[in-house]
């Protein structure tokens, strides 16, 4: 892999473009091998980026295309670059972001393939971007959509230094890679939200139990019904600017003196103490 | 709403023995009538309320209805619980045994909810009379059939490592759950854990935040931990010991923990050293 030289400007991309297509057999068992190593990620552990650049390599290496770009979409909904088989490619995709149009960025928002079979052709229908893919010697380029049912998280993107349209086998390999990365990407996300909702879940449950603890210490100490109680705690909290949360667990581990929030013990040391 | 769909569906419970929840009257039907849902009935219904029903308030109840009707089973329950389970959690029962079900785990400390909820594993019991000492909760048990609860099903709500509780059933009649029948309480309890994480947006710790249906299932659980407080301060220790001296109170006195809590809370038991 080239980089770019230091102005920027594309240098061409690698191309395997004299090279004919591995062999059917071959082929199969580079998939399956590409689908394992995949699958394997999703249920361990793992790294989404690594996942991402295997998938994109894995693209370059079964199908006949020369480069492979990577876009998903952060929460905000903004398409980012995620992973790309070359500098050049990087570049390709960055500035597809950049002028927010090109084969790819259409791909994501219509949730089906884009197929230019020819760049050249259809040069007008985003010419920025065609100029630049023009001067890295990509020739054509296939687009691929990472969805589930109707949720579109980003596209792939293969690059070849050759005008033609990728075979049917291979748009559908491409699109299988695709669809196993995207399912690992859902679940790790479901995972990830279910974690920190449980962590919220857990805290708002965790916080009514200290709350009403609190309230039981204050009634009995100060002698109060449960609604003073907590009026007293809050009232603590606001002259304290403290959490009413954590104030409650500093009166529930016994770090902090009931009296105190009561207010009852200034008042103990004025007048001779009573019954309790 | 769901309409009255229990008119067309009849699901097996004691007759005479009405549960109620939400103002609705469970109507009572012989508990010999068949069961005449059809299977993925349960399914249908469970996704119905899970696409309707994020944020609502009434979902738990929902879920539990319709597993219940569509099920062979007397009553269904659910209920959350915090990491540290010997707080007790909080929930939803379609019935007073269900009620009652769910409270003695709160008593005795233990029970197929506390198993299922540690070790992530579903707890199915078609005759507790028979199983009443190979269970790991023989007290329970025996407590449970004399409620009025001849076998009892429970899964835990998880996704993966997370888990914050169970959907359980019980039957009066012993009997077990088909395979089908099972595969469908599962598929509930997966959906329902979903429900239960799906929290409007807002910053972590906001109480904007907390699911509605934590308030409307909080309410029976308040005196416990006022109780907890209280007791705490009348005998110098920590909320913890103060959790297990009420429940080893109520125990001994043979009343559910709620009640003594309640007693507690008006004033109308007081713990000493000599009352322990």
């Amino acid at each position: 892999m080239r980089d770019n030289d230091r102005h920027g400007t594309p240098r061409a991309l690698p191309h395997q473009g004299d090279l004919a297509p591995p062999v059917a057999s071959d082929r199969q068992a580079g998939a399956l091998r590409a689908f394992v190593a995949l699958a394997d990620t999703l249920v361990d552990d793992y790294d989404v980026l690594e996942l991402l650049q295997q998938l994109v390599e894995s693209c370059v290496q079964l199908v006949a295309v020369d480069a492979a770009g990577l876009l998903l979409a952060d929460p905000g909904g903004t398409l980012r670059l995620v992973a790309s088989t070359s500098a050049q490619t990087q570049l390709l995709e960055l500035s597809q972001l950049e002028a927010g149009q090109g084969p790819c960025v259409d791909c994501f928002h219509t949730g089906a393939p884009v197929l230019v079979p020819d760049l050249a052709e259809q040069a007008t229908r985003w010419p920025r971007f065609a100029g630049l893919a023009g001067q890295a010697g990509v020739a054509s380029v296939h687009a691929v959509p990472m969805r589930l049912r109707q949720e579109t998280i980003g596209a792939l993107n293969l690059f070849h230094t050759q005008v033609g349209q990728l075979a049917a086998a291979d748009l559908e390999l491409a699109q299988a890679l695709a669809d196993i990365a995207t399912i690992g990407i859902l679940h790790e996300r479901t995972l990830h939200r279910a974690e920190t909702l449980t962590e919220h879940l857990q805290t708002a449950l965790n916080n009514r139990v200290i709350i009403e603890q609190s309230k039981g210490m204050l009634a009995q100490r100060g002698r109060v019904d449960m609604t003073e109680a907590f009026t007293r705690l809050r009232r603590h909290a606001r002259e304290h600017n403290l959490k009413l949360s954590d104030l409650a667990r500093q009166v529930a581990t016994g770090a902090l003196d009931p009296d105190i929030v009561l207010g009852t013990r200034a008042r103990r040391q004025r007048h001779s103490p009573g019954p309790r | 709403m769901l309409a009255p769909i229990w008119t067309s569906v009849a699901a097996a419970m004691v007759a005479g023995t009405e549960g109620g929840w939400w103002g609705c009257q469970v109507r009572a039907v012989p508990w010999w009538s068949p069961v005449v849902a059809e299977p993925g009935w349960v399914t249908a219904m469970v996704a119905r309320i899970v696409a309707g029903a994020v944020g609502d308030a009434d979902v738990l109840a929902q879920i539990c209805r319709a597993c219940a009707q569509g099920l062979p089973v007397s009553g269904a329950a659910i209920s959350v619980m915090p990491a540290a389970a010997v707080w007790g959690g909080t929930g939803w029962a379609s019935s007073e045994v269900g009620l009652r079900i769910e409270e003695l785990h709160l008593t005795l400390g233990e029970g197929p909810y506390i198993e299922a909820f540690t070790t992530g594993r579903p707890v199915v019991v078609a005759d507790l009379e028979a199983a009443t000492r190979q269970t790991g909760w023989p007290v329970f048990a025996a407590a449970a059939v004399e409620a009025g609860a001849r076998a009892v099903f429970t899964f835990p709500l998880q996704l993966g490592a997370i888990r914050i509780g169970v959907l359980a059933f019980y039957r009066v009649t012993a009997g077990p759950l088909s395979d089908s029948e099972r595969s469908e309480a599962l598929i509930a309890a997966e959906r329902a854990t979903l429900v239960l994480l799906s929290v409007p947006g807002g910053a972590a710790g906001d109480p904007a935040r907390e699911p509605g249906w934590l308030d409307r299932s909080w309410v029976g659980r308040t005196e416990v931990h006022q109780a907890t407080g209280m007791i705490a301060v009348q005998l110098g220790v920590g909320v913890e010991e103060a959790f297990l001296r009420l429940r080893a109170f109520a125990f001994a006195a043979g009343h559910p923990v709620t009640e003594v809590a309640r007693d507690v809370v008006a004033r109308r038991v007081c713990f000493t050293e000599e009352n322990r």
